[in-house]
């Protein structure tokens, strides 16, 4: 087939294991980002399957109705970016695994990452020592802290995991079956979400966006925060209500904040307010970008295009598309 | 106290940090607590956790 790969942004797949898995395939890779239809209409025009790397394109109507050869999408979790039903009607067949058992340890471990580079102020302090200044402030330690997992999925138990073996007070806020499996898991569910933001020094969000969770955490929670505490969003940049994270930094609570995650992705502002604020730590969008993790996902990605080559698709997200896929 | 960009001439596989180590609000508040407390000991004619008690003999008034 013609395998078309946008967003590969360092040209890494090529180098993965995996990607041995598309040989005897076409493969064209795309490094550049475009979001605009006629340039992704041209880039595709050839293309019979289409590797996405997560959410970093989108995918709708208007560009799948001028890419007329294109038969497959291949990829992996879940697929906002996506119009499946526009797919569904073109006959194009969406592979996307989403019920993966793994948790993703770059995710967890970027977010701790984040965790002791805001608590240490590390990215100021390196600032400092480059200009000459040596030390630039007095940092926290976590042990005997109070850290906040608000979602307790795969990742949030991972993170927690993490907290308690740096000798923190992990509590628990999320819903009703994930408390219970906290608390199975030993740890304190906070007795109310008011009684979450106060108590914690550091809350960590590992929800999934959907309806239900987007801006779950309001300007409310976030004032109830302690002016020394700190808040890390590694999920998704929507489950904060807009604009209130940066209010709230201003207003002094929390007083500190650690951003893997934005409202727009790729951020190209340099103006953007989170990136000029002394006491936040940004990363562009790292938990998922590390070789480990590109080889399981894509070994994975790769596996969906040569399954519907040999007749017999897996994941398949949109099965009515296979009544009506092109030939 | 020599720059990282004349030591190291800015590698960026190497991450560089000021001694940061011991350098936190709480590590401070147990090690001054401490300090302080040997201050206030000595002040009060019952100096601890000396080092060199010889000088003890000959401590100045």
């Amino acid at each position: 087939m013609k395998v078309s790969i946008l967003d590969d942004y360092h040209d890494t797949l090529r180098t993965l294991d995996a990607f041995k898995k598309l040989a005897g395939h076409e493969v064209t890779v795309w490094n550049e980002h475009v979001q605009d239809t006629d340039a992704l209409a041209q880039r595709l025009k050839d293309a019979e399957a289409l590797v996405l790397i997560r959410e970093r394109t989108k995918i709708r109507a208007p560009l799948l109705e001028r890419l007329p050869k294109l038969r497959l999408i291949s990829q992996r979790s879940i697929f906002p970016h996506i119009d499946v039903d526009a797919c569904t009607r073109l006959g194009v067949v969406l592979s996307s695994n989403t019920s993966f058992g793994r948790p993703s340890y770059a995710t967890a471990e970027l977010t701790w990452g984040l965790v002791i580079a805001a608590v240490r102020d590390i990215p100021l302090q390196m600032e400092s020592l480059k200009a000459g200044r040596w030390q630039a402030g007095v940092g926290n330690t976590l042990r005997g802290k109070t850290l906040g997992i608000f979602g307790y999925g795969r990742i949030g138990a991972v993170v927690a995991g993490y907290g308690k073996a740096f000798g923190m007070k992990v509590l628990v806020w999320a819903r009703e079956p994930s408390q219970a499996r906290a608390r199975a898991d030993g740890y304190a569910v906070a007795s109310s979400k008011a009684a979450f933001f106060g108590e914690c020094d550091v809350i960590s969000l590992h929800l999934r966006l959907i309806d239900a969770t987007r801006g779950i955490v309001t300007a409310g929670d976030l004032a109830r925060m302690k002016a020394t505490a700190l808040i890390v969003n590694t999920s998704r940049a929507p489950l904060i209500e807009p604009g209130a994270l940066v209010n709230a930094l201003r207003a002094g609570r929390p007083g500190k904040a650690a951003v893997d995650v934005f409202e727009e992705e790729p951020l190209r502002d340099t103006g953007h307010p989170l990136l000029n604020m002394p006491n936040v730590v940004c990363t562009p969008h790292l938990g998922y970008v590390t070789r480990e993790d590109h080889e399981i996902a894509f070994a994975e990605i790769f596996d969906q295009i040569n399954a519907y080559v040999a007749g017999k698709p897996i994941n398949v997200v949109n099965p009515d598309a296979l009544a009506i896929a092109r030939q | 106290m020599v720059t990282a960009a004349l030591q190291y001439g800015h590698m960026p596989n190497v991450i560089c940090t000021p001694h940061l180590g011991y350098v936190t609000r709480d590590e401070y508040e147990v090690q001054f607590a401490d300090i302080f407390d040997q201050i206030v000991a000595c002040a009060a004619g019952a100096p601890i956790n000396v080092v060199n008690p010889e000088v003890l003999k000959n401590a100045r008034q």
